[in-house]
């Protein structure tokens, strides 16, 4: 029995009267080495000894051992800060001690030694001024700041404590004591009652002076061998007979307030179980609602989870909270469920629903966005009708401009042509004037084919590589059988007739055109073999003769190899020749082609006739 | 440069040299032919060349294809040369109008190149051919004659136009209307760009062959073109 002048053991008595006549067995007072005076708390472990906390002068720890009868001090071993009170004992299943103290943490003494832990280890903050071990082993404590831990495996090296604050139910966070009923539930007795802890539901119930109990702090509970427990308080004692645990009705649930952009709609007074559809504008994003749960047992603190449909997965987690807010929500469809949770854990069978919908702002409803996919698709289709009507245009243009060229200039020549020769015919044989007007004539003449070349070249009508080979075909005919030479012309497969462009056919037909020229004025040949390839994207002409050959370096007067080698680098191709004394010549040009398809022209736009 | 030796080639004539005469003597007497060309300078240098040589006689020279219908029935011509691109009525309606009152005519369009793609819309109107007008006029003239005796020329425009004609109006059945196999075959040499002598190489046929070909295909060109159905085809497409 621990007093205010240490602490008397006395003998076993048959009743509280006979101690008032037996004497003490033991006393601490007048102990050497103890001048304890207050013991504050004491505790009997599984050996027999008997833990003893000391308060007032001396903040101290004893422990008497039964077997030798002598008192240890074992203060300086806890290794607790000085004046740091023990202020409660409890020995758990592997027979360790733990031992609450106020300002120091907790510690636990087994084998000998002291284990401290901290609030670094999880240990509540506060006075553990009790600890209990329930019927499954596990250490539960209670601190006067921190609530309740629990540590479900308390032999553990690093045990961990989980703790249950006013944020899981608890009344408050001042608990004083802790016990148990025979099923198991656990119940803390605070400065507000007590709170009925369901550990497998998490459920809390709560009890105060109304429901029976002492008012003011419940600062003691115990179970007694029937099952009851006592709990008492400075004003009073009360026994509690733990019922079966009723299920009781699920609570129902009602929303009672709505609030969009912080501003309040108007929700019926009783309050709503399914308000109706809500169509909100795109801006109004920010949703409020409140709702209450009604039923459940005296005491019962209802837990409420809700659901929002449309931004959430699932339930929430349980939470006393009777208000929810979600903000900057996303356009769409949402619906909100709310239900109540019995401290049983029953939840409403019909959750209260509200549905709304935030509007798409304009720029994203469907129909817009169509229309301006239909915009901007005309606007792209108006922009490449344009462009081909430009370059249509410009082909138009430039074939008037040829045609027109073709049409006067050629009739011009054509008179300078039949006008040479009138005249020449009245001259007669007249030295020298007739070979020069014969040469006007024939000047006059080779123009119109020029012009006729260049018409050709420029016709769009005339684009396909087909045109290019019959007219390249047409002219070696005519100029070789003119001279009496022998033609084998090989041209390119009927597969792929590509188009090419004007400048294309244009320069390689005045390639060609010169080539033959030369043949027809030097080679004296007597048969010409020209080839003509199309391959991979390039075009490869070939013309060879068996005549007399030249020098190809020498860019000699009047063969025309330079112009040649200017129209094949326009082209990007090269020119090739080969050629030797009496060996026959050999003229090559290799050029990339221009297949591209007309199509691809329109982006090519360029302002060029 | 198309060398004068090309028409002769084309005709099978062999080759000659530029500036000498025709020395052709004519059973019947000169070649009458009439010129309808409105620029002057040719006019009048088409009818000096064609009265300075021999065989030939210009039996009238007109500026447009109206005063020709007017002034032509006073002395008919063998042959008539019109200028394709002519003021006032076009040298095609013309023909139409001419041959339709003197078919015995032998009209040949004057053009000044040989891709003129209205050469064929005269084809078809009854024109017996075509003639350049930058042809050296000597050989120009030989042409004219050998025109009146089937020689025509054509060109792998005419060529390809004249295998168009006939797929898209087929001849009806039972007339000779129809090109043959042959004449098809060297119409495809024609459009490719052959002359007469390689396509005769080409086919294997004689230059005479050949020339025998073209006159017959020019022959049912022109009766053809004259069918209801083709007249009126090519009168819309003139029009547009």
């Amino acid at each position: 029995m621990p007093t205010g002048i240490g602490v008397y053991r006395f003998p076993r008595v048959e009743s509280l009267e006979e101690l008032g006549r037996v004497s003490p067995r033991f006393q601490t007072a007048g102990q050497k080495g103890s001048s304890l005076t207050e013991a504050f708390r004491l505790y009997e472990d599984s050996r027999g000894d008997v833990w003893i906390a000391t308060t007032g002068i001396d903040y101290g720890l004893l422990r008497w051992e039964r077997a030798t009868d002598t008192l240890h001090d074992l203060t300086p071993e806890t290794q607790v800060p000085p004046k740091t009170n023990f202020t409660s004992f409890r020995e758990d299943r592997a027979g360790n001690l733990w031992v609450g103290t106020d300002a120091g943490g907790l510690l636990r003494y087994s084998g000998g030694t002291f284990k401290r832990f901290t609030a670094d280890d999880g240990v509540p903050p506060g006075w553990i001024i009790d600890l209990y071990l329930d019927l499954t082993g596990r250490l539960w404590v209670a601190s006067q700041l921190g609530g309740l831990s629990r540590v479900d495996v308390p032999s553990a090296d690093a045990p961990g404590f989980a703790r249950y604050t006013t944020a899981d139910g608890l009344s408050s966070s001042n608990v004083r004591c802790v016990t148990e009923d025979l099923r198991g539930r656990i119940y803390v007795g605070t400065g507000h009652g007590v709170d009925q802890l369901d550990t497998r539901t998490g459920g809390v119930k709560h009890y105060t002076a109304a429901d029976g109990l002492p008012r003011g702090t419940i600062e003691q509970a115990y179970r007694d061998r029937n099952g009851a427990l006592w709990f008492g308080s400075r004003f009073g004692l009360s026994r509690f007979t733990p019922g079966q645990s009723g299920a009781g009705a699920p609570p129902a649930v009602y929303i009672t307030g709505l609030r969009v952009g912080g501003v309040p709609r108007r929700v019926s007074e009783l309050g709503e179980t399914n308000v109706p559809l809500v169509e909100l504008a795109a801006d109004e994003n920010d949703v409020g609602v409140d709702f209450v749960g009604l039923g459940g047992g005296a005491g019962e603190e209802l837990r409420y989870q809700y659901y929002l449909e449309g931004a959430g997965d699932d339930w929430s987690a349980p939470a006393v909270a009777r208000t929810i807010n979600f903000g900057n929500l996303v356009p769409g469809a949402y619906s909100f469920r709310v239900r109540a949770l019995s401290a049983d854990g029953l939840p409403s069978p019909n959750p209260a629903t509200f549905d709304f919908v935030i509007a798409a702002p304009i720029w994203r409803r469907w129909w817009f966005l169509s229309l301006a996919a239909a915009l901007l698709g005309l606007t792209v289709y108006s922009a490449y009708r344009y462009r081909l009507g430009r370059l249509l245009e410009l082909e138009r243009i430039r074939t008037r401009i040829a045609t027109d060229l073709h049409d006067d200039v050629g009739s011009g020549l054509s008179q300078v042509s039949v006008l040479s020769e009138v005249i020449r015919r009245r001259v007669g044989r007249a030295e020298g004037v007739s070979e020069q007007l014969a040469t006007i004539g024939s000047v006059s003449r080779d123009l119109v084919d020029s012009m006729s070349d260049i018409v050709w070249a420029v016709n769009p009508g005339r684009d396909r590589l087909s045109d290019l080979t019959q007219r390249m075909r047409r002219h070696a005919s005519d100029v070789l059988t003119a001279h009496g030479a022998e033609l084998s012309f090989d041209g390119p497969a009927p597969g792929r007739d590509v188009r090419l462009g004007p400048e294309t056919r244009r320069e390689v037909y005045l390639i060609f055109k010169e080539a033959l020229n030369n043949i027809i004025r030097h080679s004296n040949c007597g048969a010409v073999r020209v080839t003509f390839l199309i391959s991979a994207g390039a075009l490869e002409l070939t013309l060879g003769d068996d005549g007399r050959g030249f020098d190809p370096t020498s860019d000699g007067d009047g063969n025309g190899l330079a112009s040649m080698r200017q129209r094949a680098a326009r082209l990007g191709g090269r020119l090739l020749i080969e050629s030797a004394d009496g060996g026959g010549t050999t003229v090559r040009l290799v050029a990339p082609l221009d297949g591209r398809r007309r199509r691809g022209g329109i982006f090519r736009l360029r302002g060029r006739l | 440069m198309v060398s004068p030796e090309v028409y002769a080639a084309r005709a099978g004539r062999s080759s000659r040299r530029e500036g000498e005469p025709i020395n052709t003597p004519h059973p019947e007497g000169p070649l009458k032919v009439a010129i309808v060309e409105d620029v002057r300078a040719l006019r009048d240098g088409f009818r000096m060349l064609i009265d300075g040589t021999d065989g030939f006689r210009c039996v009238g020279s007109y500026r447009s294809m109206e005063e020709a219908l007017d002034k032509i029935g006073a002395e008919l011509p063998d042959v008539v040369l019109a200028d394709i691109g002519l003021p006032g009525m076009n040298g095609i309606e013309g023909v139409r109008i001419l041959k339709e009152r003197h078919p015995s005519l032998t009209l040949l369009m004057l053009t000044v190149y040989e891709d003129d793609e209205r050469i064929f819309d005269a084809l078809c109107a009854g024109a017996c051919g075509y003639l350049v007008k930058k042809t050296p006029p000597a050989r120009l003239l030989e042409s004219i004659r050998e025109a009146t005796q089937g020689g025509a020329p054509m060109s792998p425009e005419i060529a390809r136009r004249v295998v168009g004609l006939f797929r898209e109006f087929r001849p009806r059945e039972g007339t000779d209307y129809h090109l043959t196999p042959h004449e098809l075959r060297l119409l495809k040499l024609l459009v490719e760009g052959h002359n007469y002598k390689t396509a005769a190489a080409e086919l294997g046929v004689s230059l005479n062959t050949v020339c025998f070909h073209i006159k017959q295909i020019y022959e049912k060109m022109q009766v053809h073109s004259k069918s209801e159905a083709v007249v009126k085809a090519l009168r819309n497409r003139l029009v547009n």
